[in-house]
């Protein structure tokens, strides 16, 4: 389930010794997939940035209790962006420090406004934008269990290690996230549908 | 929702990928000195699994075996800490021995686990060091922690005990703190302050998160006469320097200031309006600010009442809770800002109330009786339902801490789990942050409510304790106990009370003879302490699970003992000094 050929369960013991350059490469292996997850949460490529950076800072805080499921990391990196994505204004108060020294966004050619163009790239239709809706909407659990297991192809084990629960647990959890996705997409793409706020 | 792949797809920036990579690298680079700190703990914990064999006791054996857990919480190791001999038999001999290694004063959220004092420390303390401005009997000596090995000792403001004759030397309010190495009992920085006497004085530190600053304020100095204010500063936690001091905003009055966990240093407050004349008013505002700049929040909602009153936030959670109340109303409004923006979430409701759990904030909904809601759910930092329960004759909620742990940004490091109380004397214990129940169990055996009728089981005593049992404690000893994993029942009866004493992770320390146990302050009327002070009382560890007594050692008429910065101290005389 890694994203890349190198040793990552090794490149991982030997950053939690504190070897530096070990953690650059488990970043190197797996930027782009939790790039990706951002993006599948939030429109703003600077922001998918901005949290890739939060999740691998967060692998570093929470470096004892990451859990390798068949000697990679990325499980627990997803499920940490689903996590950063929900609390991203706290988990960007607790490395303000670190995210003051990383450059603010330029303006590029290949999409000048961020989110505009971000946001026509990966909904080419409103039925994209309102799926993805749809799975905003769900709820943290309910998004780590699909993420695992139907957009990262994860095993119904693999996803159980990744999250900690029994095998058993994800089979329920999932059937139900489904349910409710279903229920969310075809509330979205009905005419009438609204939207709603949060419940605070 | 597949992504699209290819050049349509958005590319990471690449010079912000470079940079922020190599603020990674640079991140794990600067941390290794706290990690190291604790490589060095589980160390000390393996050598002694190879001193310990033989002690016997249950809670010993668990942390000798590695098999302590607190469920699937992830903590650091927990230390023991054995005591070397030492021939000098006072406190009051010896200063803090130069043995200071400093090591990395870092204030974080993680929880300060104790280190236990497991085998018999010798008679003499481990250091000892005299604090400042403890002039007679009526100094009181507190402790603030703030990190793994420091922490802030605090003596006063003084004031004339309530149950004794003792004539206390009342010409000045004083107070003093100092910052102790509590691993060596190094002082790293000590100040004291004194001003005119003041019978309401409570001023007091306060940590503010983990931005390295302490505040020193007293709720009710705007209602003092201004020679009669103490100290109202923002410190520098490193060096004790000021920083600033705190200045209330002109033309109101603020009691109370809260500080906002996390790094920013902040405080959340409600100031009240004074009129011309500087008589109160029914406008308020509630507010975020740096306490070194109250005038300039950082950002300020108007709030109308004849009462108005926040909560201090415990936990990550953005909600701010602000209570507002005018003569005819039925009872309190609710309103709910983001602590981080000052936006109004929910404004004048009657009918929810928020409970901070280390890692999850409980909403709480249609109270019935004490303590009893008909609806509670798990609601995420931001506000958000995560899950929610309904049951007609409602829940009670009691809160499992992780057992004597503590934390200098959070109220009371938790195992992120809870107990449901009801119906009846049903328990659940359930994963505050997902609501995914994990057991259910009878607990008629357990604490029933003090004085009223609800909730069946009493909510109050309940810990996680180092052996992954959930135990609620009493006042005479342990009342009922049930497996962490699978909620079945376990014989606590041999535990002692964790309310007795002070409560170590492995290990319950009381004392006996001492301070407010047969020693001084014992029976009111009391007067001038023996001179010379008798090592009159007795100090006794015992095993937190069966219950054995490990040690025991002589005590002081007046002393008492606490954890500081995670390490056993006693205080007796004016001084601090270093159990184990």
């Amino acid at each position: 389930m890694g994203t890349g050929t190198h040793d990552e369960a090794a490149d991982w013991a030997a950053a939690m010794a504190g070897e530096s350059a070990a953690f650059g490469r488990v970043f190197d292996a797996h930027r782009d997939r939790v790039f990706g997850q951002a993006l599948r949460l939030i429109r703003d490529v600077h922001d998918a940035e901005d949290v890739t950076a939060l999740v691998f800072l967060e692998a570093w805080r929470k470096r004892a209790s990451v859990r390798l499921v068949d000697g990679s990391v990325i499980g627990w990196l997803l499920v940490t962006t689903n996590h950063v994505v929900h609390n991203q204004t706290r988990s960007a108060r607790r490395y303000r420090a670190v995210l003051e020294r990383i450059p603010r966004p330029t303006a590029r050619a290949d999409h000048p406004d961020p989110a505009d163009a971000v946001g026509d790239r990966l909904d080419q239709d409103a039925r994209d934008a309102k799926v993805r809706a749809a799975f905003a909407r769900l709820s943290e659990a309910d998004q780590n269990v699909m993420t695992l297991c139907v957009l990262e192809e994860l095993t119904m084990e693999q996803a159980a290690q990744v999250l900690g629960v029994p095998a058993g647990t994800v089979k329920s959890r999932l059937s139900r996230a489904k349910q409710r996705f279903a229920a969310h997409t075809t509330e979205l793409l009905s005419p009438i549908a609204n939207s709603t706020g949060g419940a605070k | 929702m597949n992504d699209r792949s290819g050049s349509e797809m958005p590319r990471f920036d690449e010079a912000r990928s470079a940079a922020i990579r190599s603020a990674l690298i640079e991140h794990v680079e600067q941390s290794p000195r706290h990690d190291r700190r604790r490589q060095i703990r589980v160390a000390v914990a393996a050598v002694l699994a190879a001193l310990g064999v033989g002690l016997g006791g249950t809670a010993v054996a668990f942390a000798l075996s590695g098999g302590l857990v607190f469920g699937d919480v992830a903590l650091p190791a927990p230390s023991t800490t054995a005591a070397v001999p030492v021939a000098t038999p006072s406190p009051t001999a010896t200063d803090a021995p130069p043995t200071p290694t400093p090591h990395p004063l870092v204030v974080t959220d993680d929880p300060i686990v104790p280190h236990d004092v497991l085998v018999a420390p010798a008679a003499a303390p481990k250091w000892s060091l005299q604090l400042p401005g403890v002039v007679d009997m009526c100094a009181y000596e507190s402790v603030i922690d703030v990190s793994d090995g420091y922490a802030l000792i605090q003596v006063g403001p003084n004031l004339p005990p309530e149950d004794s004759a003792y004539d206390c030397d009342l010409d000045a309010s004083r107070l003093s703190l100092t910052l102790v190495d509590t691993s060596t009992g190094a002082p790293v920085w000590s100040r004291d302050w004194s001003w005119e006497f003041n019978y309401s004085e409570s001023t007091t530190a306060t940590v503010l998160g983990t931005s390295g600053r302490v505040m020193l304020w007293n709720q009710f100095s705007d209602q003092s006469p201004p020679a009669q204010r103490g100290p109202r500063e923002v410190l520098d936690l490193a060096t004790g320097a000021t920083l600033s001091s705190i200045t209330v905003p002109d033309g109101y009055s603020v009691d109370r200031l809260y500080a906002v966990p996390g790094d920013s240093g902040d405080v959340s407050f409600v100031a009240r309006k004074l009129d011309d004349a500087g008589q109160p008013t029914t406008t308020w505002a509630a507010m975020r600010a740096d306490p070194q700049s109250l005038d300039t929040p950082r950002w300020s909602v108007p709030v109308e009442g004849d009462q108005v009153s926040t909560a201090p936030i415990t936990n990550s959670s953005s909600i701010m809770q602000v209570s507002h109340y005018t003569a005819g109303q039925p009872a309190d409004l609710l309103d709910v800002y983001d602590i981080d923006s000052g936006a109004l979430m929910v404004g004048g409701t009657t009918d929810r109330d928020y409970t901070y759990f280390d890692g999850f904030t409980l909403r709480s909904s249609g109270f019935i009786d004490y303590q009893l809601y008909r609806t509670i759910a798990g609601v995420d930092d931001a506000g958000n339902e995560i899950w929610s329960r309904t049951l007609d004759s409602g829940y009670a909620v009691a809160s499992v801490p992780l057992i004597s742990t503590k934390s200098t940004v959070i109220q009371q490091p938790s195992s992120g789990l809870m107990l449901l109380i009801g119906p009846g004397t049903q328990l659940e214990l359930i994963d505050g942050a997902t609501g995914q129940s994990r057991w259910t169990a009878d607990g008629s055996g357990c604490m029933n409510s003090l004085g009223v009728t609800v909730p069946a089981v009493s909510t109050f005593g309940w810990w996680l304790s180092a052996d992954d049992v959930i135990v609620q404690y009493g006042d005479a000893g342990s009342r009922c106990g049930f497996d962490h994993a699978t909620g079945a029942s376990v014989d606590v009866s041999q535990r002692p009370s964790a309310w007795v004493g002070v409560q170590g992770l492995l290990a319950q320390y009381t004392l006996d003879g001492a301070l407010g146990t047969g020693g001084l302050s014992s029976s009111k009327g009391q007067g001038l302490p023996p001179d010379p002070m008798p090592q009159s009382g007795v100090g006794t560890a015992y095993d937190a699970v069966t219950g054995a007594a490990l040690w025991s050692i002589p005590a002081y008429y007046d002393e008492r003992w606490a954890f500081a910065g995670g390490y056993l101290v006693g205080f007796s005389q004016g001084r601090v000094f270093g159990i184990g």
